[in-house]
């Protein structure tokens, strides 16, 4: 079974990776911009969603510069 | 930032939202998301003593970051959820959103005036420990009855929205005509 998945696995191209990320990052760019609106013009209070926001915008950079790390030393 | 439907010198006395601990459920349910995955294949590797190529490796990171990634969206879209569910009680009126997923959104409001009763809830154990409730609010109209289900310091809430109907009927009561015409 291992043996299969790694013969799988050898199939698997930098371009796929590639694409995965395009469309994981526009994926992003949409839920990033859904949750920003939903946080501007819905909430009540400026400090939770100044904080919310400079925490999630934090961690999906720091997780989006990695899966480009990462396919960079796949490739 | 668009407050809802203020009018000029009104003020906002106090935001009822779900107590945090169904929040925290969440919180619990995410944190599980994030390390279950790292550990089971640790544990796989482990059992059946596998030696991993860099490439298999890296390929692993891969795909746990695009999890993380969807993971931490799905942990905000719930905080968001949770909270712009809010009762917002200001000295003049109520106003209940009732946020329903990320696009669902109902918005009522009432004036204090139009308050009959105040109910609150407490439906076990846990709510009388952590202090939540379902709070009720009848009113006479034709959507009578408004209910905030699991509602932090439920008693705090209708302390406030109490004392501010009593504020509202001594005016009303002060500036009654004395010929009885409204």
């Amino acid at each position: 079974m291992f043996d299969q998945l790694l013969s799988i696995i050898s199939f698997i191209k930098p371009i796929h990776l590639w694409i995965v990320f395009i469309l994981v990052f526009i994926y992003t760019i949409v839920m990033s911009a859904i949750l920003l609106f939903h946080w501007y013009h819905f909430s009540t209070q400026n400090k939770y969603v100044k904080i919310a926001s400079g925490l999630y915008f934090t961690v999906l950079a720091i997780i989006i510069f990695s899966l480009a790390v990462i396919i960079n030393f796949i490739t | 930032m668009k407050l809802h439907a203020l009018e000029p010198g009104e003020r906002v006395l106090a935001e009822v939202r779900h107590h945090w601990i169904f929040f925290s459920l969440e919180l619990i349910a995410v944190i599980f998301l994030v390390a279950f995955p790292p550990i089971a294949i640790y544990s796989l590797i482990k059992f059946w003593q596998l030696a991993l190529p860099e490439n298999v490796i890296a390929l692993g990171m891969f795909i746990y970051l695009v999890w993380l990634l969807l993971v931490w969206i799905y942990f905000f879209v719930a905080w968001t959820d949770y909270y712009l569910d809010v009762l917002i009680v200001t000295d003049r009126k109520i106003i209940d959103i009732d946020q329903k997923g990320i696009f669902h959104r109902e918005v009522a409001s009432f004036r204090l005036e139009r308050i009959q009763n105040i109910g609150i809830e407490t439906p076990g154990i846990f709510s009388t420990i952590f202090d939540y409730g379902h709070l009720r609010l009848e009113t006479a109209g034709e959507q009578k009855t408004f209910e905030l289900r699991n509602a932090a310091n439920p008693y705090v809430a209708k302390d406030i929205i109490m004392a501010e109907c009593e504020k509202n009927k001594a005016i009303f009561q002060h500036h009654k005509p004395t010929d009885g015409t409204y």
